[in-house]
């Protein structure tokens, strides 16, 4: 194991001597970031670029069997679903994978944008990440239309009629599209290399600058109330932060970033597996035409506003407003690229990703159910319910079948059942008179066709008594109460007159002003609860803005009010307020000495105590050195004392010995 | 090495360089540009041609069918979509309107309903009369219409290109009632 091992670091260094790159990979992995920034919602990003691996990958295994022709693609299609082992599996996680990359990538713009995270020196990260999102998008629609079914083609029918709506070069425009004069093999060819090189190149290499620069200008920190960002300091206060609280991105953050990755691969795993692949729908063969097209999830919005946008402000709308938000998106973080971060600082920035994100929900749900569109099959799909038939008249029953087979119910619903493009007539008896019905029947208008060349009289008649009969018990429309209805021309206000001449004249219905001026109910219905609803959090907010700068204006008439009453009282607030000034910056000043001469006292205490330790211990190692010297002496001086006591003892014994000595002698030679 | 002179005529070398790139990139791009451009530098007219959408006895009087011709500048490559399709409606008298079925709106295809002689389009709702005239919903214009002419027994139109607001290619805007067919 051990030459393995050795034989593995050996290859490792071999290449990295040539390539060079251990070094800058494992610093761009270690690089500090704030403590603060290894947050959970810092994974957007990180899961996005996972993303966009799973759909390179899946996207080159598709490849492989996908056939880019406008003959071949839908049948390499079902292909890829049915005779490919795991095909359908990699068509759903490629599709799956989609959607869950235009989310993330919205998400993670939402809390780039909500954390001020754009702002000064990350403004080229912003608008780079604008173009990955128009990227993003890009390759879901490219996709859309790769997936070559029925949807796809008229989905690109509407792509070129937006395109046809440019002036001047709209149709060149539409040709550039599609390639040619008409949808084909040269359109799916063309959004081939637009899906497959194209748009990933473009992709990719943006990728790489956006994480270049997440590498070079750092991880914004997270936000806090009342720090500003300012272009003179903030690289500085960054440096600061990290250098003093940073930690390395491996492994503090990027366990969070693979961890939330896995937990969104696995998400599309799941949609894949328990939803299986988008479509295709029926094959995209024109004469079809029994077809209901729908755009792909995210722009089943764009499809909702075509509905719902009154259609004189369509194209301007159309081809202005795109420009203006990519615009807007671009020049963001240079307009507010310094000041306030947080989000509770920054209300307008609140109150606009609640309204885009309530409104692009709103709009998605709305064209899930697309109100707006007759029900195609309504008429010969669902039946009439035997509680429409009992109990009435020959004449009735038939007008029952006049409901049912002149296509009424593609657009009105009875009991619930039915389109709901116009009103529901359960009890439309109760609103109009028998006249005002007929009328309406025969010349339409409120958005209404005329029905006046394709119904008799006595179907018109029989109509109205089956629609009578559905009020029930309650009271019938009242002349002069019913709903006010378009005037007709001179001397054919009358229903009952009408009947006797049973041509009808299309001026009314085809009168513009009629037919524009009222919008379709539910689209109405549906503009009013969605203007209340932007207008309701407008209000909300304005309301809260209001609140806070009549409290601001309070704060500032107060001041006022005090600084009149010191200046009558011959106080200058200003004067006071610079005095004030000065004595504190006075203050900090002498406080910041006092702290200096206090360190240096404290300094020089702790020098003094240091020395008097040291002049002690020396003091003790000489009393200590005397003691010892003073016991050597003693013990070297012992022994003389002893011999010189015993001499001095002897000499003693010998003094007393002779002065005890015999009388004799000597004494006589004395006297 | 640092003789002032020679550093100046390599720049001015490195400069010529620069200048010859340039232009071998320009007259790179001509042919590059007019591969690319090219569906938009063909004439427009040049897309129509006069095409059959079916023997007459398909299209009786009084009535509207669904018809179909093929793409005049189509390839093989181009499958089933190819074939395309048009409402045909026989006035009487071989007279005709011929319809794209692109709505106006946004190009969804419009559907016929015979009984309530209604244009439908499924998508935002669009609705037109029998005529082409425009009954209800967004729709900015009525449906699109071919120029047609009858050469035996054949119907021909003059189509090719997809219907839009910029590449009507038809005769008008259709008539403006429907009491006049």
């Amino acid at each position: 194991m051990p030459g393995v091992k050795q034989t593995g670091l050996n290859l490792y260094h071999w290449f990295d001597r040539r390539l060079g790159l251990a070094k800058p990979i494992t610093e761009a992995a270690e690089h500090p970031i704030p403590k603060s920034s290894s947050s959970w919602w810092y994974v957007f990003g990180s899961a996005a670029a996972v993303i966009l691996v799973l759909q390179v990958m899946t996207g080159i295994l598709l490849a492989l069997v996908y056939t880019p022709t406008a003959r071949d693609a839908w049948n390499s299609l079902n292909f890829l679903d049915h005779g490919v082992t795991l095909g359908w599996f990699l068509r759903a996680l490629h599709g799956w994978g989609s959607d869950f990359m235009v989310a993330i990538v919205l998400i993670h713009m939402c809390q780039v944008f909500m954390f001020g995270a754009y702002k000064f020196p990350r403004e080229l990260t912003w608008i780079v990440g604008v173009f990955l999102l128009l990227m993003t998008l890009g390759m879901a629609f490219t996709g859309q239309v790769l997936r070559f079914d029925q949807d796809a083609y008229w989905g690109l029918g509407i792509g070129a009629s937006i395109m046809g709506r440019v002036p001047w070069i709209g149709s060149e425009l539409v040709h550039l599209v599609l390639g040619g004069p008409i949808i084909g093999a040269t359109t799916v060819s063309r959004f081939f290399a637009l899906h497959v090189f194209v748009i990933p190149g473009i992709l990719i290499s943006l990728v790489g600058v956006h994480v270049w620069m997440v590498l070079r200008l750092g991880i914004t920190e997270w936000p806090m109330p009342g720090r500003l960002v300012r272009r003179s300091t903030y690289v500085r206060e960054y440096e600061a932060e990290v250098h003093k609280d940073g930690v390395p991105f491996v492994p503090y953050a990027a366990w969070k970033d693979a961890l939330f990755a896995a937990a969104v691969l696995l998400a599309i795993m799941a949609c894949a597996l328990f939803f299986g692949p988008m479509g295709p729908t029926g094959p995209p063969d024109p004469t079809i035409i029994q077809t209901v097209p729908k755009p792909d999830v995210p722009f089943l919005w764009i499809y909702a506003l075509f509905a719902l946008m009154p259609p004189k402000l369509e194209t301007p709308i159309l081809l202005i407003a795109p420009i203006v938000v990519i615009c807007v998106m671009l020049a963001l973080p240079l307009y507010a690229g310094e000041g306030e971060k947080h989000w509770s600082r920054r209300p307008v920035a609140v109150l606009m990703v609640t309204v885009i994100a309530l409104s692009l929900s709103v709009l998605t749900r709305l064209a899930s159910k697309a109100p707006w569109s007759p029900v195609m099959n309504a008429w010969s799909a669902d039946a009439i319910q035997p509680a429409f038939l009992q109990g009435r008249t020959p004449l009735e029953r038939q007008g029952a079948i006049v409901f049912q087979q002149m296509q009424c119910r593609n657009c009105h619903s009875l009991d619930g059942v039915g389109g709901k493009r116009g009103p529901e007539l359960d009890r439309v008896a109760t609103r109009m008179t028998e006249s005002q019905m007929i009328r309406q029947v025969l010349q339409g208008g409120g958005n209404m066709p005329a029905y006046g060349s394709a119904l008799s009289p006595q179907q018109v008649t029989a109509l109205v008594s089956f629609l009578e009969t559905m009020r029930g018990s309650e009271r019938p429309a009242q002349v002069g109460s019913g709903k006010s209805m378009p005037t007709g021309p001179a001397g054919m206000s009358g229903g009952v007159e009408r009947l006797s001449e049973p041509h009808f004249s299309s001026e009314v219905s085809e009168n513009p002003s009629v037919r524009r001026s009222v919008m379709d109910h539910q689209s109405t219905v549906v503009l009013i609860w969605l203007a209340a609803a932007i207008s309701l959090l407008v209000l909300i907010q304005v309301g809260v803005l209001g609140a806070l700068f009549l409290m601001l204006l309070r704060v500032r008439l107060t001041v006022r009010q005090i600084e009149g009453k010191l200046r009558a009282s011959g106080v200058d607030l200003y004067d006071l307020a610079g005095k004030s000034y000065r004595l504190l910056g006075t203050l900090e000043t002498a406080a910041k000495k006092g702290a200096e001469i206090v360190e240096s006292l404290e300094q020089g205490l702790t020098e003094i105590q240091s020395r008097l330790a040291r002049v002690d211990q020396s003091i003790r190692n000489q009393i200590a050195q005397i003691k010892r010297g003073s016991e050597a002496l003693k013990h070297a001086l012992a022994d003389p004392v002893i011999r010189f006591r015993a001499i001095a003892a002897a000499i003693s014994a010998a003094l007393e010995a002779f002065r005890r000595r015999p009388q004799n002698g000597p004494r006589e030679h004395n006297c | 090495m640092n003789d002032p002179s020679e550093y100046s005529r390599r720049k001015f070398l490195f400069k010529i360089s620069l200048l010859v790139n340039g232009a071998v990139g320009a007259i790179l791009a001509v042919p590059v540009l007019g591969y690319v451009l090219g569906p938009i530098l063909k004439r427009n007219l040049s897309y129509n041609y006069w095409v059959p959408v079916g023997n007459l006895e398909q299209f009786p009087a009084g009535e509207t069918r669904l018809g179909q011709y093929r793409n005049p500048d189509g390839t093989p490559a181009d499958g089933q979509t190819r074939t395309l399709p048009c409402w045909v409606r026989h006035i009487a008298n071989n007279q005709f309107q011929v319809f794209a079925v692109n709505c106006a709106h946004m190009d969804c295809p419009v559907h016929w309903f015979p009984a309530s002689k209604l244009f439908m389009c499924p998508c935002h709702g669009g609705v037109y009369y029998e005529n082409g005239a425009v009954a209800a919903g967004p729709p900015p214009r009525g449906l699109y219409e071919y120029k047609y002419k009858v050469v035996g027994d054949q119907l021909m139109i003059w189509a090719g290109e997809l219907p839009t607001l910029s590449t009507e290619a038809s005769i008008a805007k259709p008539g403006r009632s429907p009491c006049q067919g």
